[in-house]
């Protein structure tokens, strides 16, 4: 599975505006399928969970990197 | 190329047997009862690139097979339900039907061939549930193969997955060589997401989220769109569509909104949808069922399977709330709630919610929004096009499919044939388009602008039957009839008649004498006489005063009696009978010599009746009926039922029951004669029916409760009424069978006319049947109003309801009484400014009727009084009518009892001889699905009437109370059985459903029998018993002893064989 960079850098790929950390993800142009495609990216193997419960609470572009690194805590090392 | 899928996985060991998800679960079950499970076949078409060889495709669909391990997955049903994978194809093994057509003829071959593969149902435990269609143009310009696969292996994001590897076989990304590993790595894939998702559903999170959501659900009520009596409580599924695209604009305006509101679009089309499934189902609450995904696993996202949990979504209208307020607020926390519980499976909300699955129809939710995936075709090269064609079905009632698409959104409405006309559909359709624009426009209108008013003009159409008055008041429309017929008889009962003559001077001597006595215009003065002459007389003597009657019963108990009088500021009562403080009791011949005064005559602005009816505050009120409306009921009357100097009019209902004005008003101004009941008793029904024969009556006017007893009498006794030429009935809910239809087949002259009206505007609507109409409908409609009628369905959204909708009958036109005496304040709140008319008054009825496709107004019921059981609206008139049907029942009335959570029904039976309670449940058990089958039973000496001759329900209600704790206070405490296979039988459900004491002719849905453990059940009883219990039969009455006998039946069948 290929890995984005950073975390930013796979957002801005789904996203549809410019973002920072306190961005609401729907004026950031985010919606329930990318924030899938986007864990599905940043997820590092296939035995790697997601739990999409999670996404309703999921309101700000920080909400959504907290998420994704909670997953897949190795994915933390890509938001250096 | 799919390396890293390839490459990044270790292959374990596969175990033979694969858990199946909870959804797959359902669905297995499901299919094995339905009678048409090919309504789970789902469609994908894939334009092919058709530079691209046959073999190539073949080739490419033989990897696609190889490498999604759901598509070869074949079902077992014992000992627990599972699924085993079959090995990959050879392209030459696949399942493929090939055609070549000329060019011309491509598409329509293609949907042919799509149509061909979906109609044939798979057996899920013999083969995998895929199939393959390939059609090319015999030029090579065009290409296309089409899937057809069960639901139960793919789901809506699975066409992502397909069409990728798909893409990846027939462009060389998947290699040959690499094709084992790939296959080993997603059938790895495959059985940790099955494990994940299977954990996940038992786990003790999703254990307790499950419970909470059920009492988040429990207090919904059923959604019911186009409700109506005998609605098809199973389908075929045979659906139909209509669309709407939006514009560009509109979609922008909807992506503004949007981003405005911060919700998705599928927050806000849930929420436009849930407002307009409330409007049409008058409710306000709905369950919209959506699919959410339930893939767990990375490598899921790979795979094709029914990885789906579809959930229901409660949405609350607050109908004066604005529509920002609406879904910004209400609709997002909901849709959150629903997404943050995505792990619940739908199977546990219906257990825990004990929802009926005998039906074919979905529990929990009836209305389904989908959001659809769209083909992206940038990524590319092979595949140029997907569609997914329908397959003219319908599996729910509604089916929104919502999808994006280049320049707008398609907005697709399916809906089943059976349950929705299409001008029905076409009213959803309506509905939902004007809510999205008014939406999109103005978020700051309420949820109930959001609609609009349907046809005024329906409103108005009436019988057909005209209605001229003659005279500007009763009084003189009377005296016109009289001085042209003076010596006709008005009046005829037994031991004394009155002519036209007689009656009229009686009556204008009686006003003499009132007046002399101070009876003044607009008093009300009670009228208590014993006999039907003297009833008259006094009844036109008031009118003539300027005055208004007040019936007063002799026989209603004292204080109800004060209540009325002092309410009505009465003073003066004409008659006998009755003792009331402050009254004074006038007679026709108690005072020869008194004082007599000259009377106004009829007075057109003076009332001419008060008659009391019962109120929600246990205390009656006083309703004042001016002139205008009896003189329009009147002549309408005369023309509707042919009224005439030969009318003979049986004068039944008491004079405190508006239809007495009816017997007799219509009928003097005709020049007919008014003939009395005499000493017979109203419930004597073979005294009655006698009285009609001998007295030729032309016309009589039963309460409906003694239609059947009428019938009944007539047929025993062998009656015939060559004079009869209208029977009508009105009172309540008229239910009719093949018993009161051969009444009027043996009376072809006469026919049935079910009158309706409130006591606030007397009889406004009608609805007639006849001995030569082939078909009767058991529930009869309430018809179409009179002339000079306005009949108004009001919805909930406070709009004129389109076809279909349920609503709020409010009456206007000529009808509405002046309002009640001496209480503005009700009158008020029930008298209310026509603002469909734009002047005029309406009376609210608080009556749930509908308008039907041919605009007949049918009645629903009480909107207090609708019973809901398992999840289901049940009409208690269809278990009656079904009950009636069994010979020796004169007369079955069901009721429900018990609060909202254990509600169940309750069967009363009058019967002529003893009747065989299993007869009789066996008779409902094939007749009405099981949740409609009451628990108990019980015989009545009489069915309990209220003073207008309805039926008592709530009377019947506490009785079944007392008589079943009666029934719990006399058993043994120890449950008979008939038998050791009862007993065994008894003891599996007590062991499956964790309960004691199950009885052996109670349901077992009762006590928590559902779908799922009726499998598990059944795989003991296979493995005990020798013999696989049919779950359809099963389920036709499900009860211990009903099940013994069908275990004993395959006993005995096997033996035979």
């Amino acid at each position: 599975m290929t890995s984005p960079a950073d975390l930013d850098s796979a957002i801005a790929k789904y996203a549809t505006a410019s973002f920072t950390d306190s961005t609401p993800l729907l004026e950031a142009g985010l919606e329930s399928l990318s924030l899938l495609r986007l864990a599905i990216e940043a997820a590092t193997d296939d035995d790697a969970e997601i739990d999409a419960t999670r996404m309703a609470g999921l309101c700000t572009i920080g909400d959504l990197k907290d998420w994704l690194r909670s997953m897949d805590p190795s994915a933390s090392r890509l938001d250096a | 190329m799919l390396t890293e899928t390839a490459t990044s996985s270790t292959a374990e060991q596969l175990p033979t047997r694969l858990p199946l998800t909870e959804s797959q679960r359902g669905l297995l079950v499901v299919d094995g009862w339905v009678p048409t499970p090919q309504i789970y076949n789902q469609l994908m078409q894939v334009d092919l690139d058709p530079a691209l060889t046959t073999d190539t495709v073949v080739a490419a669909l033989a990897v696609l097979v190889a490498v999604q391990p759901a598509l070869r997955q074949v079902f077992a049903p014992l000992p627990d339900a599972h699924a085993s994978l079959t090995p990959p194809p050879s392209p030459q093994d696949l399942p493929l039907d090939r055609v070549v057509v000329p060019a011309g003829e491509f598409a329509t071959a293609a949907a042919a061939l799509a149509e061909q593969l979906g109609q044939r149902p798979f057996d899920l435990h013999a083969a995998p549930a895929y199939r393959f269609g390939y059609v090319r143009a015999a030029d090579d310009s065009a290409a296309a193969f089409i899937l057809c696969a069960h639901h139960i292996v793919s789901d809506g994001v699975s066409m992502g997955p397909l069409v990728r590897d798909l893409e990846n076989a027939l462009t060389g990304g998947i290699p040959a060589d690499s094709v084992p590993a790939l296959v080993a790595a997603r059938e790895t894939a495959f059985a940790r997401e099955l494990r994940a998702q299977n954990r996940t559903a038992t786990s003790e999170r999703t254990v307790d989220n499950a419970k909470a959501w059920a009492e988040h659900l429990r207090d919904v009520p059923p959604l019911v769109l186009s409700p109506r009596p005998n609605r098809p409580r199973e389908t075929d599924f045979a659906g139909a569509r209509v669309s709407w695209r939006l514009d560009e604009r509109e979609t922008a305006l909807l992506s503004q909104a949007c981003k405005r509101l911060a919700v998705t679009p599928f927050v806000l089309l849930t929420g436009l949808y849930g407002a307009v499934l409330a409007r049409h189902g008058g409710v306000s609450s709905v369950l919209v069922g959506s699919p959410f995904t339930a893939r767990r696993t990375i490598g899921a996202f790979d795979l094709c399977g029914f990885f789906v949990n579809t959930l229901p979504v409660r949405v609350d209208v607050d109908w004066d709330r604005t529509v920002d307020e609406f879904l910004g607020g209400v609709v997002r926390t909901a849709v959150d709630y629903a997404k943050s519980r995505a792990d619940v499976t739908f199977n546990q909300l219906v257990a825990l919610l004990r929802q009926d699955r005998t039906s074919n129809r979905n529990p929990l939710f009836s209305c389904m929004l989908a959001m659809q995936d769209t083909f992206d075709g940038a990524a590319t090269s092979a595949v140029l096009g997907v569609s997914e064609p329908g397959n003219h079905t319908a599996k729910f009632d509604l089916w929104l499919g919502a999808t994006p698409e280049r320049g707008g959104w398609l907005l697709e409405l399916e809906y089943d044939r059976e349950l929705i006309a299409p001008t029905v559909a076409d009213g959803l359709l309506g509905s939902l388009r004007t809510a999205v624009r008014r939406a999109l426009a103005d978020g700051s209108a309420t949820v109930a602008d959001l609609f609009a008013d349907a046809s005024f003009t329906a409103s108005l159409r009436t019988d057909g039957h005209s209605a001229r008055v003659p005279s500007a008041t009763l009084v003189d429309w009377l005296r016109a009839t009289a001085a042209a017929t003076p010596d006709a008889r008005a009046i005829d009962e037994p031991g004394r008649t009155l002519s036209y003559a007689e009656l009229v001077a009686s009556a204008e001597e009686l006003a003499r004498y009132l007046v002399g006595q101070g009876v003044a215009p607009h008093d009300v003065v009670g009228l208590a006489e014993d006999t039907l002459c003297d009833t008259t007389i006094a009844m036109f003597g008031i009118l003539w005063c300027g005055a208004t009657f007040l019936p007063l019963d002799p026989s209603l108990p004292a204080d109800r009696l004060a209540y009325m009088v002092d309410k009505a500021d009465c003073r003066v009562v004409v008659g006998d009978g009755v003792d009331l403080p402050g009254v004074r009791l006038l007679g026709i011949d108690k005072e020869p010599d008194a004082a007599r005064g000259a009377p106004p005559g009829g007075m057109a602005e003076s009332a001419p009746y008060l008659m009391f009816t019962s109120g929600s505050s246990g205390l009656p009120k006083g309703v004042l009926m001016g002139h205008g409306p009896l003189l329009n009921l009147t002549a309408w009357q005369i023309a509707a039922l042919g009224h005439d100097s030969d009318t003979r009019f049986l004068q039944y209902a008491p004079l405190g029951f508006d239809v007495s004005f009816q017997e007799i008003m219509p009928t003097l101004a005709a020049g007919g004669t008014v003939v009395a009941r005499g000493s017979v008793d109203r419930r004597d029904f073979p005294a009655l029916v006698r009285r009609v024969a001998d007295a030729e009556i032309t016309h009589i006017y039963l309460p409906v409760a003694a239609l059947r007893p009428f019938v009944q009498a007539a047929q025993r006794i062998g009656a015939r009424f060559p004079a009869l030429r209208h029977v009508c009935v009105s009172g309540e809910q008229l239910l009719v069978d093949d018993e009161v239809r051969a009444f009027f087949v043996e009376h072809p002259h006469c026919d049935l006319v079910n009158l309706y009206g409130p006591t606030e505007t007397h009889a406004v609507t009608t609805h007639r049947l006849t001995g030569a109409d082939q078909q009767w409908p058991s529930h009869v409609p309430i018809g179409l109003p009179m002339h000079g009628v306005a009949g108004y369905v009001v919805d909930r959204t406070g709009h004129l309801a389109p076809v279909g909708v349920p609503g709020d009958l409010h009456l206007g036109g000529l009808c509405p009484a002046e309002g009640y005496l001496n209480d503005p304040e009700r009158t008020t709140a029930a008298f209310l400014p026509d603002r469909f008319a734009g002047d005029g008054r309406v009376y609210r009825t608080g009556d749930l009727v509908v308008r039907d496709e041919h605009g007949v107004l049918i009645f629903l019921g009480r909107d207090d009084t609708q019973v809901k059981i398992r999840g289901y609206r049940v009409e208690l008139g269809e278990i009656d009518a079904v009950a009636n049907t069994v010979p020796g029942v004169r007369q079955a009335v069901a009721v429900a009892t018990g609060a909202a959570g254990d509600r169940e029904l309750v069967l009363f039976l009058l019967n002529d001889i003893a009747v065989d309670h299993e007869e009789v449940r066996a008779r409902l058990t094939a007749a009405l699905p099981s949740y409609m089958v009451p628990v108990r039973i019980f015989d009545i000496d009489s069915i309990p009437t209220s003073g207008t001759g309805k039926t008592d329900h709530s009377a019947l209600a506490a009785l079944a109370d007392r008589l079943a704790a009666e029934r719990a206070g006399a058993a043994t405490g120890e449950v008979q059985y008939r038998d050791d296979l009862e007993r065994a039988l008894a003891e599996l459900w007590q062991e499956v459903l964790d309960v004691e004491g199950i009885e052996p002719d109670r349901s077992l849905l009762e006590y928590g029998a559902h779908s799922l453990n009726v499998f598990a059940a059944f795989a003991v009883i296979e493995e005990q018993h020798g013999v696989s219990v049919p779950v359809a039969d099963f389920f036709r009455a499900p009860t211990v002893v009903a099940l013994a006998d069908l275990v004993r039946e395959l006993r005995e069948d096997e033996v035979v064989a």
